[in-house]
């Protein structure tokens, strides 16, 4: 099944909750523009390199579109129109003024010289700065970039239409960006973990938890979450994972993963494959790295009470139907990862007025939103009787919804 | 005389008539003029006679119920009018009023009986061209019919739009 398949699946499941008619289906569900282009690039050993890039802005009903810029092998056309219908939602879900947009360029950006990184990224930027900017569709981060591409990004913008720092989010701190960018999808999904547990009456300080996953995402979230007394007890990353039933340090992890690049070999620690870390004894699961993780063959091992989906779609339509039946949580990634998207918000809010927040507004800010929409997602789904997931989704076709009604078509 | 011959000549009613025919159809028809803003034909009036404007042009206007009247065609020389009264018997179903000086011929249903009587041809050739002009007007009706259930489609669509509108702001508002 495709990303995007997979993504029409949990939209018509609340659809048909919601009992929209096969047109405005359609009409919600089609992207407004999709961009393709060609990325040229010579690379530092003279040979020419051609690469294709994406933008898909898949509704502007509420806002300009935003949207995460991908760099990786694996992306295309569908996976890139997934993420920006998902991204739609996302924006609807917090209620922040935007739209959803996705980008991305297949390419592998751990082969890149940093030159032929910037260079490729700037090339892009040339490619489709008449379809962005601050008022029509804003890239942030997303796997395989990060504040340096931005900042390229916002450079290069401005060669074309002026200076604007908000055409951009996720930029460096000391080039425009928001306090607490870094660390909001990890800190959100905390945030929420906690508001999940305790509104079932079990007490994060008692959980034990397993992280898939230790990047930006997972990373933050394992920092929070360890600050809040619970048990971080697993984390993997590319390179492996490692299991401690008493709980991990997480400072030191922190610290051991930044001097050797990897979590691989963390003292005290048994190896865990990615397999055993999803069906690990714990209470609660957070898949915080690549879609599709958690499927129709691997649901029924999983043995967490809780699922928090850091990541984008990391459950296929048939885990969730698995999760549903074993009463197993789960808590959607349209409103658990929703955090970094917030804080985007709030950088392109600091950019067009001029004025920096410190890092204890943005976080205040951030928590608010994120407890309040997790209030209304919990609202919905007690009253309908459906899952938090589809619960999210009415909340969020119900605005786009009355959005586009309320602008005519 | 011959100037109107030579009009007769030019409406696509008479097509296919030669001299001695027009002449003949000629001494049958009764000519008429009437002035700017003239009622020619009242409708809801019953006055059977076929039409033909030889000079000048008229309105042809439909009264609607709120008493604004809807135009539907401005005939020019050679354009015929009554001739579905003229066919059949049964009340004008639309008003024709003269916008500008208008020079008239028109053939009554017992003049046109004559016609038949002493020049079958000439009448057939009339009442071959009297259908053409019918037949032209109905396929006109009828795309003009499909475009209005076409428009009804929409109607339909906007139904399903406010439908949507609707129940997002009553069961899906939170």
């Amino acid at each position: 099944m495709s990303s995007y398949e997979t993504a029409s699946r949990y939209f018509e499941n609340a659809a048909d909750v919601m009992g929209i008619s096969p047109n405005m289906r359609k009409l919600l569900r089609t992207p407004q523009r999709e961009v393709k282009v060609q990325v040229a690039l010579e690379m530092d050993d003279g040979q020419v390199e051609t690469y294709i890039g994406y933008r898909i802005q898949h509704d502007s009903a509420r806002g300009p579109m935003k949207g995460g810029l991908r760099f990786h092998p694996e992306v295309d056309a569908d996976e890139v129109l997934a993420l920006a219908t998902l991204m739609t939602w996302k924006t609807a879900v917090v209620n922040i003024p935007y739209g959803g947009a996705k980008g991305g360029i297949s390419i592998n950006p751990r082969e890149l010289s940093p030159g032929e990184l910037e260079r490729v990224t700037r090339k892009f930027v040339d490619e489709i700065h008449d379809v962005i900017g601050p008022d029509k569709d804003i890239p942030a981060p997303d796997m395989g970039t990060g504040p340096q591409e931005m900042a390229w990004i916002m450079n290069q913008y401005g060669k074309f239409h002026g200076y604007n720092p908000a055409c951009v989010t996720g930029k460096p701190v000391e080039l425009h960006g928001a306090d607490g960018r870094n660390e909001a999808t990890g800190r959100g999904v905390a945030i929420l973990t906690k508001a999940l547990l305790d509104r079932y009456m079990s007490p994060l300080k008692e959980a034990r938890i397993a992280i898939q996953g230790f990047g930006n995402v997972g990373s933050f979230a394992a920092s929070f979450l360890h600050e809040m007394g619970a048990s971080i007890v697993a984390v993997s990353d590319v390179s492996g994972g490692i299991y401690n039933p008493e709980g991990l340090d997480i400072p030191a992890l922190l610290k051991y993963q930044t001097e050797h690049g990897s979590v691989e070999d963390f003292p005290d620690t048994a190896q865990m494959n990615n397999a055993e870390l999803l069906a690990a004894d714990v209470e609660v699961l957070i898949p915080a790295a690549i879609g599709n993780v958690l499927t129709g063959e691997n649901a029924g091992d999983v043995r967490a009470k809780f699922v928090i989906e850091a990541a984008n779609n990391p459950t296929t339509p048939e885990a969730d139907e698995i999760f549903a039946k074993r009463e197993i949580i789960v808590l959607p990634d349209v409103l658990a990862n929703a955090g970094g998207v917030t804080v985007s918000y709030f950088e392109w809010v600091q950019n067009r007025q001029h004025f920096r927040w410190d890092l204890q507004r943005v976080r205040d800010e951030l928590d608010r939103i994120m407890v309040d929409s997790f209030e209304k997602v919990l609202t919905i789904a007690s009253e309908k009787h459906v899952s938090l997931r589809v619960a999210a989704y009415i909340l969020g076709i119900g605005r786009v919804g009355r959005a586009t009604v309320l602008g005519g078509i | 005389m011959t100037d109107s011959i030579n009009e007769l000549k030019c409406c696509s009613l008479f097509n296919g008539l030669n001299e001695d025919e027009l002449v003949r159809l000629f001494d049958l028809v009764e000519s008429e003029t009437f002035s700017v803003g003239a009622r020619i034909l009242e409708q809801g009036l019953t006055y059977r006679s076929l039409w033909v404007i030889l000079r000048g042009t008229c309105e042809v206007v439909r009264l609607s119920g709120n008493g604004s009247d809807q135009q539907l065609a401005v005939l020019e020389p050679g354009g015929i009018f009554g001739e579905m009264s003229f066919l059949q018997e049964a009340p004008h179903s639309a008003t024709v009023r003269a916008l500008s000086e208008v020079e008239s011929i028109h053939i009554t249903p017992k003049a046109f009986d004559e016609l038949k009587r002493t020049d079958f041809g000439a009448a057939l050739k009339i009442t071959s061209n009297l259908v053409q002009l019918l037949s032209d007007r109905l396929r006109r009706m009828d795309a003009w019919i499909c475009e209005l259930v076409d428009q009804s489609e929409d109607r339909r669509q906007h139904a399903e739009w406010k439908e949507f509108q609707s129940k997002l702001y009553a069961d899906w508002s939170f």
